[in-house]
């Protein structure tokens, strides 16, 4: 691939975004609503498609080629000395057109069913703007080769994730989760800054290229490159919604369902792991730091998962999965397995965009009803979005040969060996076990929600939806079974494609915790793995197939103490709110009452006194005849020419 | 030569005096276009012929124009009679004291350079009127309409177009200022 | 022939019109005579500007010059706008009467 084409390529991919995003947010409300479907969807389905030719010339580069850093422009050149220069550098390569498919391609069905979601939204241009302009900032991120662009591109992000989440921003519960949204990941942006600083000082560039060739500024296993990484993970995590930032990502479902589709499923969320991904010559230096992410990812999953039990929001329990399975991809980049943890990004995005979408569907349907505890039935009323719906759910489960079941097997195999002494085996358990929890929450959300019978009267007139909001579904149904059957099969020496596709990219430096299991052991792994999802579907159908009038606490056996914390979060909000909020009101409200007027007015109100005073005695000089003033004038004219003359000399 | 300098900067001292002191309004401006045609006879005098030009022109021509017809149109009262009170003495006193000390510093060549301000013995080498050259063809050049245009237009076009903004502003400013107002 | 001792009495001329000036801006009372004071000390430095340019054999003097002129011009104009304006109101002419500058 030359350097023009990529040029080219690079430049159509970002621009077509954003000219819908710029024609939507300008001219959409003047040319109306068939303007703005169009130019949303068609700037989109340009991308995807240039996105496929950047996979086709990744592809088909020779070997060795596969990668291509381009300069479109420079932008800071700081000369001599530090020599540290910033342009407008993209990547080609195998990761970025992956996350290029991925983004495009999902993000282009999901603006498709967003033409049918927003049909009655009177911001419907708003809406095509802001997802157009994320997708712009989305593309930026993953195919940024400086890290300044990235962060630029991982600001954008939030950004568009915090208009989008406060979309309806006429409803005081949307803007307070977008500010929460933002602020969190704000707190990830500072760490993520603060890591640029570091590199920016031990190898003077800011090119990642540059920065993974100057690795010897960094010691292997060292405190510096250690404290890189983690400074990193948290900004991955407070994108990724990981433990502890994680609060933000169910509150931010306030949003349109094809937002939480789009931003909170399928890409940006996933962003983390992609960062991760990206700087995994660094991570490789950092054993501890790579632990320190994997088990933070495996905790997430689990605990997301149980929270993902007991919620009755629809599109929250959907958000906990997405946690928890994001939490599954943390815990593969972490252990060093990126290609599969890439696997599962791409998957994930799939299967949990087809989720969202299909609940979108139910609670457009139902008239923007959210609780589940009100549905039921659907099963026979909305028969595609019911097929498409248990599709992905199924592949969410990673129920046999669905596409979850894949690539979630996949990152799992490597967990049986991968990581120092026994570490393996707990993380793998710890793994299993969230196989079970998937499981459980994945069905009894279907069960709940589409068998049993309806619990309202509105729930026995719900027709089907528009074909605009259907058939991204269905595609992405049929995709959620079949996608994965082509790329890889989770066995070592089998089928491996996609890990051969990204294999340019990780193979240059591999992970001290990383090993390839043997196949005897991956093979048990993968029966355990497929029998503990198996057994999580057994156990919701057993529970919830019936529905259940009160399906909001697992299992009344279980101790009283696991249900509670399930449904209320962990209560982290709640800790959140004691252990910083109120002592933060609390400093304020000390500054306000004491401070404030006591000191800070005090000496404010003392000067201006003191001010007052002066200018009210010099204010007689001031006669209001022109003579005096001229008078004035002379003398200290003379006066300044005496001095200047004479003495000053 | 001398005699004429003499008279003309006789003329011009009497004349700014009876701007100041005299009782009608009408006679100062008349002894300001007095005062303002000698000057122009200075300019000449200096080789300068183009300010002289644009002195008798814009100055006593235009402006002194101006100011005769505003007296003549506004007619004001002659009560403003010049009293010898304590700032008319201390203002004699200065007209005195300046014009007498800029005289001897220039008599006697104290001079300013970088250095600061220093007396010089007149007639010593670094005397500057004393090195001063009269090339023939100065009277030719030096107040010659091209060497003045050719400055204006050259090295000063700016300073040039800033002072005809000016000139603008004035013009619009007067304008706004006449105006009556509309009811 | 010009005789560089004749530049002393130009600039004590030029020293005198200005104190003269600024001594009537001082004590006049009468607008009209207050601008033609300063119309007097703008010619001095004229005078000040094209004495010094001649004898230094510059024609920087008269360029200034010129300038000053062009200002005065604007400001006579300006002034005396005021002035008929002030008038007009059916105000006395006289500068002590005018302290609306206090306010």
């Amino acid at each position: 691939m030359s350097v023009s084409t990529a040029s080219t390529l690079v430049i159509l991919v970002m621009l077509f975004p954003l000219i819908g995003a710029a024609l939507n947010g300008l001219l959409g409300p003047v040319l109306g609503r068939r303007f703005v479907n169009i130019a949303g969807t068609v700037s989109i389905l340009a991308a995807f498609v240039v996105s496929c030719f950047v996979l086709a010339q990744v592809v088909g580069a020779p070997a060795g080629h596969a990668s291509i850093t381009i300069r479109l422009w420079d932008w800071i050149s700081l000369g001599s000395g530090t020599n540290l220069s910033v342009g407008m550098d993209f990547t080609l390569d195998a990761l970025s057109a992956l996350m290029l498919m991925v983004i495009t391609g999902v993000g282009f069905l999901i603006h498709v069913y967003s033409v049918g979601y927003m049909d009655h939204d009177p911001g419907f241009a708003r809406f095509f703007s802001y997802m157009n302009f994320f997708i712009f900032s989305m593309l930026a991120l993953v195919l940024a080769a400086d890290l300044l662009i990235l962060i630029i591109g991982w600001a954008l992000v939030a950004l568009s994730s915090y208009l989008l989440i406060g979309f309806w921003y006429d409803r005081p519960s949307a803007v307070l989760a977008a500010r929460k949204a933002f602020i969190m990941q704000v707190i990830g942006d500072v760490a993520l800054v603060i890591a640029a600083f570091l590199i920016v000082l031990h190898t003077h560039t800011l090119s990642l290229p540059n920065i993974f060739a100057r690795t010897a500024a960094f010691p292997a296993g060292g405190l510096l490159v250690t404290g890189v990484c983690v400074l990193l993970a948290i900004g991955a995590f407070a994108k990724s919604a990981q433990f502890p930032l994680h609060t933000w990502l169910p509150d931010a479902m306030e949003g349109p369902t094809p937002v939480s589709a789009l931003i909170h499923a399928a890409t940006m969320v996933t962003a983390g792991v992609y960062l991760i991904a990206r700087f995994h010559v660094l991570f490789n230096l950092a054993p501890v730091a790579e632990g320190m992410v994997a088990c933070v990812g495996m905790g997430t999953a689990v605990m997301a998962g149980i929270i993902a039990l007991s919620q009755i929001d629809i599109k929250r329990v959907i958000a906990y999965s997405t946690m928890s399975q994001i939490g599954l991809m943390i815990y593969a980049v972490g252990i060093g397995a990126y290609s599969a943890g890439m696997f599962h990004l791409a998957m994930h995005a799939v299967f949990k965009a087809l989720l969202f979408m299909a609940a979108g569907n139910v609670i457009h349907s139902l008239n923007d009803e959210q609780d589940i505890r009100l549905m039921g039935g659907l099963h026979s009323r909305m028969k595609w979005t019911h097929l498409a719906f248990g599709a992905g759910s199924l592949a969410l489960a990673g129920f046999f040969l669905f596409s979850g079941w894949f690539s979630k097997e996949d990152l799992l195999g490597f967990g049986t060996v991968s990581g120092p002494g026994a570490a393996p085996w707990i993380l793998y358990a710890v793994g299993v076990g969230v196989n079970v929890l998937t499981g459980l929450y994945a069905f009894r959300l279907y069960f709940t929600v589409f068998q049993g019978e309806p619990q309202t009267a509105r729930g026995f007139g719900v027709k089907e939806v528009g074909k605009a909001m259907l058939i991204p579904v269905v595609i992405l149904g049929v995709l959620a079974v079949v996608v994965a059957w082509p790329l890889q099969f989770p066995l070592p020496n089998t089928l491996h494609v996609f890990s051969d596709f990204l294999n340019p990219v990780f193979a240059g430096a591999q992970s001290p915790l990383f090993h390839d299991p043997a196949f005897g052991l991956a093979l048990i792994g993968l029966v355990i793995g497929t029998a503990a999802s198996l057994l999580g579907i057994g156990l919701a159908m057993r529970l919830w197939y019936e529905h259940r009038p009160d399906p909001a606490l697992v299992v009344s056996r279980l101790p009283r103490a696991i249900p509670l914390l399930s449904y209320n979060k962990f209560y982290f909000d709640e800790i959140y709110d004691r252990a910083l909020v109120q002592p933060l009101k609390a400093v304020a409200r000390t500054a306000r009452k004491v401070v404030e007027p006591d000191v800070m007015d005090g000496w404010v109100e003392g000067l201006g006194d003191l001010m007052r005073g002066f200018s009210l005695d010099l204010r007689t000089v001031q006669t209001g005849l022109i003579r005096d003033y001229a008078s004035i004038f002379t003398v200290f004219a003379v006066l300044f020419v005496v001095v200047w003359v004479f003495i000053a000399r | 030569m001398n005699v004429l300098f003499a008279i003309v900067i006789a003329l011009a001292a009497v004349s700014a005096l009876g701007v100041v002191l005299s009782r009608q309004t009408i006679y100062s401006a008349l002894s300001l276009v007095l005062t303002v045609g000698m000057l122009a006879v200075l300019f000449l005098l200096l080789d300068a012929q183009f300010l002289f030009a644009v002195q008798l022109i814009i100055y006593a021509g235009a402006v002194m124009v101006l100011f005769v017809f505003i007296v003549a149109l506004l007619s004001p009262d002659d009560e403003d009679r010049p009293t010898l009170d304590l700032r008319a003495i201390i203002g004699i006193l200065g007209v005195l004291v300046v014009t007498g000390l800029v005289f001897v510093a220039a008599r006697n060549g104290i001079t300013y350079n970088t250095n600061g301000f220093h007396a010089v013995a007149v007639g010593s080498g670094s005397n500057p009127y004393h090195t001063f050259s009269f090339p023939p063809n100065a009277v030719d050049n030096a107040g010659n309409v091209q060497t003045v245009a050719g400055q204006l237009f050259t090295n000063y076009i700016l300073p040039f177009e800033i002072t005809s903004m000016l000139l603008l502003v004035a013009a619009i400013g007067a304008v706004y200022l006449t105006r009556r107002s509309s009811e | 022939m010009l005789n560089p001792n004749l530049f002393p009495y130009l600039l004590g001329l030029a020293a005198f019109l200005f104190t003269v000036g600024a001594m009537g801006v001082l004590i006049r009372r009468n607008p009209i005579v207050v601008f033609m004071c300063i119309e007097l000390m703008l010619n001095a430095a004229n005078l000040a500007l094209v004495a010094y340019g001649r004898f230094l054999n510059s024609e920087e003097g008269q360029i200034f010059a010129f300038m000053v002129i062009v200002v005065a011009a604007a400001e006579v104009v300006v002034g005396l706008a005021l002035i008929t304006q002030i008038f007009r109101l059916g105000r006395e002419l006289d500068v002590d009467d005018l302290s609306e500058m206090k306010e």
